[in-house]
């Protein structure tokens, strides 16, 4: 599919394997660190500091990845300024503190009781992560589909860092900004309204999946 | 049962992370399977810590805890866990795991690598004992206070502890519940089971057949005023 010569499929399947590798990434720290400051408790001072850098700008984000990526910064050497490796570590970074806020909000309670009942059931450290992966996966795909929509919806790093470069870096927030731009309008709102429908859609899939492994789960 | 299971505390001090009052000073105590051991005391004396500690799940924050003569907390994970499985502990407020109440009451017997014939065998035993057959297929987050706690009990029940810790094991169940679930333990005592039983319901405690009550006031020197060790 395109418009005005713009291939919308690519942009589209790039912005989700971008978004969705940030994700993933994202939740391989976010995850064990949720559980581990669940089990070991912090400061409410801790618990303020990841909550205000849910809402980081991401502007300010970008610029100290460029910063950090350019080709005389510390990181140039990486040469992964606008390529999508550094949107993908970008988006990663940013969406950190949603996850582990999210995660340690819905788990925490769920986490401290089961982790008695496990060692109480006699449960080795395998089984107990197992139990505890299990009895808080709702908290866990509830955080990721919120990860992965502002992940789909950011543009300040993916501008910065990705540099919007076409066919290459282009997702669907940059191609959106270009187009604004330009002053193609109906282009850019055709493409807002694409990605609406795309993050409904895999929002509405997930959820189901959920929903019915929630319904194995209970018996 | 032959061979004894024998718990020691030697000077346990506790205090939650939390909290800098000590919640257990200096209490040492012997449990041991064979004997059911009524723990009695005010609220907030420290009875569930002390059950807590002595099941092994809280980690006292000075002293030491000597099982079959090794100090538990100096042991490797492997070995923990292994004397964990000795034992089970009911909370006063049980915690129900997502899925069915056969889900829930098998999950000590799964978690210890048990056939499936004989989890099925032994959970066959232990809801008709405690009457569980009308809810086995049901939710076990959808559960009554009083279904909750038999769950929980017959999750324990069915591992075969060498000593079981219960935390006001009477505390949501109606009359008759009460009368089964005493008649059910009184059997374990007499089958060598030990019972370390945290009651306000001293009648139906006694009615299991009670041969030694800790006073919490004696045990546990709380009241002290808040000193540094």
């Amino acid at each position: 599919m395109s418009i005005a010569g713009e291939d919308i499929a690519g942009i589209a399947i790039r912005s989700i394997v971008i978004s969705g590798s940030a994700t993933l990434l994202a939740s391989l720290w976010s995850i064990p660190i949720s559980y581990i400051i669940a089990i070991r408790g912090v400061r409410k001072s801790i618990e303020a500091v990841i909550e205000a850098m849910v809402g980081m700008p991401t502007v300010l984000l970008g610029l100290l990845l460029y910063y950090l990526f350019t080709s005389s910064g510390p990181l140039g050497f990486l040469g992964l300024l606008y390529t999508p490796i550094a949107i993908i570590i970008g988006e990663a970074i940013l969406i950190t503190p949603l996850l582990i806020a999210v995660i340690y909000r819905a788990s925490r309670d769920i986490i401290v009781s089961r982790l008695e009942l496990a060692i109480s059931l006699g449960a080795s450290r395998i089984q107990t992560i197992s139990m505890l992966a299990r009895e808080t996966s709702s908290g866990v795909i509830a955080a990721i589909i919120m990860g992965f929509s502002r992940a789909l919806g950011e543009l300040g790093i993916a501008l910065m860092v990705g540099g919007n470069i076409k066919d290459y870096t282009r997702v669907m927030t940059t191609a959106i900004a270009l187009d604004i731009i330009r002053g193609d309008f109906e282009k850019a709102l055709a493409l807002g309204l694409i990605l609406l429908l795309i993050i409904v859609s895999i929002m509405i899939a997930i959820k189901r999946l959920s929903d019915i492994k929630t319904i194995w789960g209970s018996y | 049962m032959g061979i004894i299971l024998r718990i020691t505390l030697r000077n346990i001090w506790y205090r939650y992370q939390s909290s800098r009052n000590w919640v257990l000073r200096r209490v040492s105590l012997e449990l041991e399977s064979g004997e059911a051991v009524l723990v009695r005391g005010p609220n907030g004396s420290g009875k569930t810590t002390l059950l807590k500690i002595a099941s092994l799940i809280y980690r006292p924050t000075i002293g030491s805890i000597y099982i079959d003569g090794e100090s538990f907390w100096d042991l490797d994970s492997r070995r923990q866990v292994i004397h964990r499985r000795r034992i089970a502990f009911v909370h006063d407020r049980p915690v129900m795991l997502r899925g069915s109440v056969s889900y829930n009451i098998k999950i000590g017997l799964i978690i210890r690598g048990a056939g499936k014939d004989y989890i099925e065998k032994r959970y066959r035993e232990i809801i008709e004992e405690l009457m569980l057959e009308k809810i086995e297929n049901k939710n076990a987050n959808q559960l009554s206070a009083g279904q909750a706690h038999l769950v929980a009990i017959a999750r324990a029940l069915i591992t075969q502890p060498e000593i079981l810790f219960l935390d006001e094991p009477f505390i949501h169940l109606d009359s008759d519940r009460r009368d089964l679930l005493a008649r059910s333990l009184s059997r374990r005592r007499r089958d060598g089971v030990g019972l370390v039983i945290v009651s306000h319901d001293i009648d139906t405690a006694r009615s299991i057949g009670i041969d030694r009550v800790l006073e919490m006031e004696q045990i546990n020197r709380y009241s002290i005023e808040q000193d540094s060790v």
